[in-house]
């Protein structure tokens, strides 16, 4: 059964269509990158999978549910913004990851923040964009998750904090699962990907393994992206 | 899950709470200690009329701080709705494994204990400022003789006035927790609209509240009109009277939270405008 199934998906805000019709399915192990433009629908797509939107028409499905509780126990979502709570410290983070999720590795977790040299009684607060966006991605890792959604995870940070966040990735996501990664900075994760699917205004533009892309074009999925997006 | 959150509710709230407490207590014996030193005519003029004006400032602060405590629950219940749901952190609030039922229902269950701490710290500073120890050592006696006035009461009124006090309780319980989901609906609303969010919020908090008490002055004029009201004045018809307006002022507040509560779920969940 698929991870993470789209049929005939839409989402429309007023007059506005950020998806139309989406089909689409992810297999469990997979990492796939979710590639497209600003206002492709890449994030509303992700919103969608973590029921912080409704559709409009058709259906989303988590390990063939529609996104409920029971969904959200098993995905782990990295938002495109800091959505830790400021007054909290860095060790009522991991308290609370681990109070709600039943998969949250705490050990897992307290390395690596230990690594990123974080003093645990430290607010949020205090901490710099960077570093707050690298704790988000620590607390959303550690957790044995069967999808992991990560909406423009390497968006707005330097070349070296893209390396940490890819390396993270990579290195801490549980392997019998699913990575969908939200990005127009290709050239970044191409490396990591198996599949990606291009999006371009709210539709399934191509939906292939990036192996089928070097193989049938002879190109890089950054090149061929630049070719499909072409202004 | 509801235990957790009302843990980590807690947690959030408390860091407000406990200071505002705090502080309401010790301008409260700093104002009973100025109280005391203003009625004792130690030093001079100068001396007098120092510890005079520090204690008129002192008693003007603590009747604003009185007004503080009473709005600190609602406003603290209000923004950290719109914080923990409505804005950024909305975004990790709301893919928790749990309901939008458990999530409302532990904010609510959180919004009524402090509006309850609220309570009894009001009591307690009023309570400091207007006795001294000799009153206190009146305090059992003074219980006793309430007691047994309220037992031969509830005897002449056949369990009516206790019926009465538990009717009270409720709407008080109740009435907390209309006030707070008319805020969360207010919010609900208002934020999922691309535009003019706050504007928006503090109109529809006018409305809401003008459309309970126009409900609830209706409530109190048709119960005042009923047949039993305009019987002959007696202990019995006062108390039939007032067990008629709090069984009706019950049913309009459930009402009411039923209205307030399901807006409040259909806009946090089928409305939803994170940013």
């Amino acid at each position: 059964m698929s991870i993470l199934e789209c049929k005939a998906l839409t989402k429309r805000y007023g007059g506005k269509t950020a998806l139309d019709g989406v089909d689409l399915a992810v297999e469990p192990g997979r990492i796939v990158g979710l590639l497209g433009p600003n206002g492709s629908g890449k994030t509303t797509l992700i919103k969608l999978a973590n029921g912080l939107l409704t559709p409009t028409s058709g259906e989303i499905l988590i390990d063939g549910r529609a996104p409920s509780p029971e969904t959200k126990a098993i995905v782990s979502y990295l938002p495109d913004r800091n959505a830790l709570p400021e007054w909290m410290s860095v060790a009522q983070t991991v308290d609370y990851y681990a109070d709600f999720y039943a998969d949250f590795r705490r050990d897992a977790a307290q390395e690596m923040i230990a690594r990123l040299g974080l003093d645990a009684s430290g607010r949020v607060k205090a901490l710099s964009k960077g570093t707050r966006e690298k704790l988000q991605l620590v607390l959303v890792m550690s957790r044995a998750a069967r999808l992991y959604l990560l909406d423009e995870p390497i968006g707005g940070v330097d070349p070296a904090t893209r390396d940490y966040i890819l390396r993270t990735i990579i290195s801490n996501y549980n392997e019998d699962a699913s990575v969908v990664i939200s990005t127009h900075l290709i050239a970044d994760v191409e490396q990591v990907l198996d599949e990606v699917i291009f999006l371009q205004n709210g539709r399934v533009e191509r939906h292939t393994s990036v192996d089928a892309i070097r193989s049938e074009t002879g190109k890089s999925v950054d090149e061929l992206f630049r070719e499909v997006f072409k202004c | 899950m509801l235990r957790k959150l009302i843990k980590h509710e807690f947690r959030a709230t408390s860091r407000i709470m406990w200071p505002i407490f705090a502080g309401m207590l010790a301008l409260t014996l700093v104002m009973r200690a100025a109280m005391y030193m203003t009625n004792r005519y130690w030093g001079g003029f100068d001396t007098a009329r120092f510890f005079s004006t520090l204690y008129s400032l002192l008693f003007l602060a603590y009747i604003f701080g009185l007004a503080a405590l009473c709005l600190a629950p609602l406003v603290l219940s209000a923004v950290r709705f719109r914080n923990h749901i409505l804005r950024d952190e909305g975004y990790l609030t709301l893919t928790l494994p749990v309901s939008i039922h458990r999530l409302l229902l532990s904010k609510l269950i959180v919004s009524a204990v402090w509006y309850a701490a609220a309570f009894l710290v009001m009591a307690l500073t009023m309570l400091v400022v207007s006795t001294t120890w000799s009153d206190l050592r009146t305090f059992p006696a003074l219980f006793g003789d309430l007691f047994s006035a309220f037992s031969q009461l509830e005897d002449s009124l056949r369990s009516g006035a206790m019926l009465l006090i538990l009717q009270i309780f409720l709407a008080c319980v109740l009435g907390v927790i209309v006030s707070t989901l008319i805020v969360y609906a207010a919010y609900a609303v208002g934020y999922s609209f691309n535009r003019h969010k706050s504007a928006i919020t503090a109109v529809l908090l006018l409305v809401f509240y003008q459309l309970v008490q126009i409900a609830g002055l209706r409530l109190t004029f048709d119960v005042a009109d009923s047949e039993r009201f305009s019987q002959a004045w007696s202990a019995h018809a006062a108390m039939s009277f007032a067990h008629s307006f709090f069984t009706m002022a019950l049913v309009g507040e459930l009402v009411s939270c039923a209205i307030f509560y399901l807006i409040t779920w259909y806009f946090t969940t089928r409305k939803l405008n994170l940013e």
